[in-house]
């Protein structure tokens, strides 16, 4: 890291001090607030992708925000966070990419205000249910650990809370965290998974998937619950072939019963996210056959394509586990 | 290694395909830089005179003083480039600092502008390493140097403003050579010290430039239009939303790297018009279908 943006009004506080002392060299640059930096328009998300700045940043406004109604896990209701903006890893596929217009690093440290925020959401649910507060979108929520600390704070928070459980979704293997602290039954660390050719084909940077289901071992011999998220699913030559060849190595480390969900969807984009990453990569083969646009404005797969591609994920995934754990998102 | 490092390492290969504009306030920054990259001036009917090199990589503007000038300067240079997307703008001149060093080169981190209190942050793509950055801040008139670690100047929000509309922002950035300090006013400022400064710094500045060029190449590359528009739209009478269409899915074509040209395979279907271009065009790319995505990688 070489060059670190810092809000001046955030200076001072304790996780921007350490970080600073982890990066002495860095040049820093005060603005009076992260979107000076981030929203301004004309920036190119594919060149800043290759050497990101880091942003350090106050959150404020509406820090928890309700999730798509057919993006739960089994919670009555379902809520995400984001402490995060960007990801270390260049997922060729990934939305962030179309949605921002710029790849610098984003960390909010204001964690204690996304816990009041928390806080008040569980207050409001109903007596008895329990929320789910996804961490993992707008980001990894494990991979940059070692610098943001994210995971070990919000895991003891969520332990004085039963009634939210967290998800922790990532590609890393920085699993330290949660070997070092016995499980908790309201958190659930979710893996993203691919077949291994579409792994290596689009995952840029990310740990492999060997790697993946090594550090995913580890975590559920120690106890904690595993969520697996097989999304984006991609038309890809012998697509039923690998995916067999995925659960199978998936189910060849962990139990069944370690596993508290399963989510996949087809690969899809809002039209104008679609176009913006195109542009991006207009080499890409990934973006260039085999979509068509659907009548709610979405760009995915034809129909019967996708139809195909969700009964074989249905299929390999009954022989495993009980359909209360299978989650197909954006049906 | 990342892209944009592994197109440094090959600069010379794709050096032919980048375009770098400098633009400059005074003849005495610029001399230098016309003399390095060989520049001729060109006839034009510009107002500011514009300096460009044989192969048309590299080209020079000089504004005048002042941020209007330099925005306009930009403009008129951008309408004098042969194919004016994806180039790199290098704003190069003289700027004032409280206590720097005199003859010091530093990169501009942040850029405000003192009228309008208007900021900007050029992202630094570039390598950053032993190039020194510092704040700028530009205003109207000369007045007293800003607290802190912030240069200040006459130019770079005018070339900025206007110049991040013509490229992506990690191509547009701002050099400053300490011309004058608390010490030294800008009133005993010798112009012939300034072009000795500017020899001095020519190494590195020629080093920025080659990697600005990298880049430029690199996003000129991506914005290329599709191979094989230009022989479709010469063969029917396409309208504007069929342009548009037709630019799309040409750029999927050559994705898929279809061995087959548009025109070639429109000519085959008997293609008669511009609806039916687009729909044998369409259909084709069906065919490719998306089992090629991985395997053909």
């Amino acid at each position: 890291m070489d060059t670190l943006y810092l809000e001046e009004k955030i200076a001072d506080h304790a996780r921007v001090r350490a970080m600073l002392k982890r990066f002495p060299k860095a040049e820093r640059i005060a603005c009076a607030r992260f979107s000076e930096v981030f929203n301004v328009r004309g920036q190119n998300f594919r060149w800043q992708k290759q050497k990101p700045s880091w942003i350090l940043a106050e959150k404020y406004g509406r820090m928890v925000l309700p999730i798509p109604p057919a993006y739960g896990i089994g919670s009555e209701s379902n809520y995400y966070f984001s402490h995060i903006l960007n990801c270390p890893y260049d997922c060729r596929y990934c939305f962030l990419q179309g949605m921002y217009r710029s790849a610098h690093q984003v960390w909010f440290v204001n964690y204690e205000d996304m816990q009041n925020a928390i806080d008040e959401v569980l207050v409001d649910c109903p007596a008895g249910e329990t929320v789910g507060f996804f961490s993992g979108y707008d980001g990894d929520s494990l991979a940059l650990e070692s610098l943001t600390g994210f995971a070990e704070n919000f895991i003891s928070f969520f332990e004085k809370r039963p009634r939210g459980v967290l998800e922790l979704r990532t590609k890393s293997v920085n699993v330290g965290v949660l070997l070092k602290r016995p499980a908790l039954e309201n958190v659930v660390v979710a893996f993203s998974l691919s077949p291994r050719p579409i792994a290596q084909a689009f995952e840029h940077g990310a740990p492999s998937v060997g790697s993946r289901l090594q550090a995913m071992e580890r975590v559920a011999q120690r106890g904690w619950q595993i969520g697996l998220r097989l999304d984006p699913l991609i038309a890809q030559p012998d697509f039923k072939q690998h995916y067999e060849q995925l659960v199978e190595e998936i189910f060849s480390v962990i139990k069944p019963d370690q596993v508290h969900s399963v989510t996949f969807g087809p690969m899809r984009f809002p039209e104008a996210m679609f176009e913006r990453m195109t542009k991006l990569y207009p080499e890409e083969r990934l973006f260039a056959a085999g979509f068509e646009k659907r009548g709610d404005g979405l760009i995915t797969y034809a129909p019967e394509r996708e139809g195909e591609m969700r009964s074989v994920l249905q299929q390999l995934l009954a022989e495993f586990l009980p359909e209360k754990k299978i989650f197909d998102c954006g049906e | 290694m990342s892209e944009m490092v592994k197109a440094s390492d090959q600069v010379n290969s794709v050096l032919s395909d980048g375009r770098v504009a400098w633009v400059v306030a005074l003849m005495p920054e610029a001399k230098a830089v016309i003399r390095h990259f060989s520049l001729k001036k060109i006839k034009t009917a510009s107002l500011f005179p514009i300096y460009q090199s044989g192969d048309q990589r590299v080209s020079l503007v000089v504004s005048g003083m002042g941020k209007i000038q330099s925005a306009a300067a930009v403009i008129s240079l951008f309408h004098e480039l042969d194919e004016a997307k994806g180039v790199a703008w290098i704003n190069f001149g003289i700027a004032g600092h409280r206590d720097r060093e005199l003859g010091e080169l530093r990169w501009v981190n942040k850029l405000q502008d003192a009228g309008s209190e208007q900021k900007w942050y050029p992202p630094r793509l570039y390598r950053t390493g032993k190039r020194l950055a510092s704040a700028l801040l530009t205003v109207d008139q000369p007045g007293d140097y800003p607290a802190g670690d912030t240069l200040v100047d006459m130019e770079a929000s005018g070339f900025y403003t206007m110049a991040s509309r013509l490229s992506t922002r990690e191509l547009v950035q701002c050099v400053k050579l300490v011309s004058d300090n608390a010490q030294q006013s800008w009133r005993d400022l010798d112009k012939g010290q300034v072009g000795r400064w500017v020899e001095q710094h020519m190494v590195s500045l020629v080093d920025f430039s080659d990697e600005m060029m990298s880049l430029s190449a690199q996003e000129r590359s991506r914005c290329a239009p599709p191979a094989g528009l230009a022989e479709v739209l010469q063969e029917w009478r396409f309208s504007e939303t069929e342009r548009h269409q037709l630019h799309k899915i040409l750029r999927r074509w050559q994705a898929m790297s279809v061995e087959d040209t548009a025109v070639a395979i429109c000519v085959r279907n008997g293609v008669k018009s511009s609806a039916e271009a687009l729909k044998v065009l369409q259909q084709e790319l069906i065919f490719c279908g998306d089992e090629a995505i991985v395997a053909r990688r």
